[in-house]
Formats: C-alpha cells, sequence, structure tokens
C-alpha cells in the first residue's frame, strides 16, 4: 500500500514537472520565446475538423484553405485565455484581407449557455466553434489552456503555443506565414479525422 | 460486511490524493456521539507556483471551489472555507479570489441523536479550477470522505 502511494505521489510529483518546465522556460508554447515558426519541411498537417459555431453553422478547417489559421482553445473559466481575447479580435480586424482567419475552439463544458454571452460582451469578432474533448484529442489532449495553434497557408502547424505568450510573439508568427507564399497552387490537404 | 466497509474506508481515508494542481488530505477519522457536532477538516494543497479559485472567486466566469457532501446519518451543517487571497489579474478590472499555498476546508456535522451505532462514512466531491499566471487547467472534482465511528 505505501509503496502504491509513493509509486502514485512520484507519478504526481512527475506530472507537476510538465507546467513547472513549462514555467521555468518563460510560461511559453512548446517552441521557445522569439524563436522563428517551424520550417517548412517539419510542419504537419492540422487535423480536420467540423464544429459548430454561435449562430449553427458548420465550420470546417478545409473551409480556410489558403488562409493563415489561428486556432485557438480557450474557456470563459481561463483568465489568461481573456487577456489574449482583445489581441486576437486587433488581428481580425487589421489582418483578415492579408488573409487571417482567428478561430477561437471554446471548451466549456456548459456550451453555448455560457459561452454566447461571453464573446457578445467582449465584442469577439471572430468565429467561435464549440470544442469537446475528441477535438481536444485530435490535437494532441490539449490539457490545458489557453493552448493555440497557428497554422499557415496550406493547412499545417507552423507553431504551438501552450499558455499566454505576448501579442507580438503571435503577431510575428502570424506575419511570418502572412509572407510565405503556399507550397503549390494545388488545393490544401488537411489530415483526415 | 462491517470489516469490510471499515477496511475500505480506512484503505480510502488514509491516502492523500494527488493531481498535476493540489494534494488533498481527507479528514481524520473521528469517533463521535450522538447528539455531538463533529468537524471534518480536508487538507488541500496546492502545487507551488498555481492557485485555485476560492469559493466566491469575484468573478461569475470563474470556477468556485466547491466542497459537497451525500446526504448520511450525520446531518451537514456547515462548510467554511478560510478568507481568499485578493489577486489582480489583466483580465478583469477587479482581483479575483483565490487560494494557494496549504490550506483547511472545515465541514460541520451534527449526529442525530437516532443516528445508527457503528462505522460509518460520508462521500464527498471536491470541485476545484485551477491556473498559474499563464495556464489554466480544466476543472476537476475528486472524491473525498469522512470516515467515523459512532459509539
Amino acid at each position: 500500500m505505501a509503496r502504491y502511494t509513493e509509486n502514485m505521489l512520484a507519478r504526481s510529483r512527475a506530472l507537476l514537472l510538465i507546467p513547472l518546465l513549462a514555467a521555468l522556460v518563460g510560461c511559453v508554447g512548446t517552441t521557445k520565446a522569439g524563436s522563428p515558426v517551424k520550417p517548412e519541411s517539419q510542419r504537419k498537417k492540422a487535423p480536420e475538423f467540423s464544429l459548430k459555431d454561435s449562430n449553427g453553422q458548420v465550420v470546417k478547417l478545409s473551409d480556410f484553405k489558403g488562409k493563415v489559421v489561428l486556432l485557438n482553445f480557450w474557456a470563459t473559466w481561463c483568465g489568461p485565455c481573456k487577456v489574449e481575447i482583445p489581441w486576437f479580435i486587433d488581428f481580425e480586424t487589421r489582418l483578415k484581407d492579408q488573409g487571417l482567419v482567428v478561430l477561437g475552439v471554446a471548451m466549456d463544458d456548459e456550451g453555448w449557455e455560457v459561452v454566447k454571452p461571453y464573446i457578445t460582451s467582449k465584442k469577439v469578432n471572430y468565429r467561435v466553434v464549440m470544442g469537446d474533448d475528441s477535438m481536444a484529442n485530435l490535437y494532441g489532449g490539449v490539457e490545458s489552456l489557453p493552448t493555440t495553434f497557428v497554422l499557415d497557408r496550406d493547412g499545417r502547424i507552423a507553431r504551438t503555443h501552450v499558455g499566454l505568450v505576448s501579442k507580438s510573439e503571435y503577431e510575428n508568427d502570424i506575419q511570418e506565414l502572412l509572407r510565405q507564399k503556399r507550397a503549390s497552387a494545388a488545393p490544401v490537404e488537411f489530415a483526415g479525422r | 460486511m462491517r470489516a469490510l466497509l471499515l477496511l475500505s474506508s480506512l484503505a480510502v481515508s488514509a491516502c492523500a490524493q494527488s493531481t498535476p494542481l493540489l494534494t488533498i488530505t481527507p479528514p481524520a477519522r473521528a469517533a463521535v456521539k450522538r447528539g455531538q457536532t463533529v468537524t471534518a477538516k480536508v487538507g488541500v494543497r496546492v502545487t507551488p507556483g498555481f492557485h485555485v479559485n476560492s469559493n466566491a472567486p469575484l468573478d461569475e466566469y470563474l470556477i468556485p471551489l466547491r466542497l459537497t457532501w451525500q446526504p448520511a446519518p450525520l446531518e451537514l451543517k456547515s462548510v467554511e472555507f478560510p478568507p481568499a487571497k485578493h489577486e489582480k489579474s489583466d483580465f478583469s478590472p477587479k482581483p479575483i479570489a483565490v487560494f494557494d499555498g496549504v490550506f483547511e476546508i472545515t465541514s460541520k456535522f451534527t449526529v442525530p441523536s437516532n443516528a445508527p451505532i457503528g462505522a460509518g462514512f460520508i462521500p464527498g466531491k471536491l470541485r476545484y479550477q485551477g491556473c498559474n499566471a499563464t495556464t489554466c487547467f480544466p476543472p476537476k472534482t475528486i472524491d473525498v470522505r469522512f470516515s467515523y465511528d459512532l459509539q
């Protein structure tokens, strides 16, 4: 029994190291602060999904062929997520015409009942879809929020941020990806579900 | 059967439960008598660098800390939380109320005059949601148990 408890505690301590290490490296994502987006050769296709937005319309990742996509997992109970929302509203306003799409994936268990009033009150101008565990699993589990994937024009994951990062870091990622041409004129393929 | 109940109760109540965000220590087993008021303290240790929302977090969207007990022969009188720490945040115009470090949640039960003599336990649930300055974990509920011997 004591050994079992010790093992459990050891496992818990090991689990604790993940967020603590993240905090030690500057509480930023899976890439170091200030580092560039992944080289094109190292980018993997983002998984395709089909989810409903606040108006009940189906949104698929493949709807955004040729666009740079900021895919942000968030929730109304997540404070750091709320810090980012005004930034994303600004990006959507300024960079939409250059080819950026901001897409929020709300992870609230209570669904639209809590999310809709929140995005209305904050005047969120980008599309928000309702996420769930299967969507989170598609993207590697998404164990903490905010988690944001920055996708290039070919639907590939160019950078992943776990936790709050600075607005300028997002902007640098987006501007770099907006400057990059699509790899080919062929239709963009997204990884199937 | 009673011995089995006692054993399983001892096994659960003796173990602290850990998650990446916190460790809880269940209330100590209590010897109680009819007509008494009994106190059950749940110990909580929040991982350094993190906090959990208080029972009244001062922001309507934040998920409060909740300790609930199932109906039992012992009657729940109150669940008391310590004073919360008020922290400024970048996302709310007013401070939010949080707990961090080590604290206790105190539940008080009264023992009715007709409560059955013998060993028993009260199952409970602790629901919490926590963050650090940059990251939040989804809300989670963990089981707690208050074991007693009614003499």
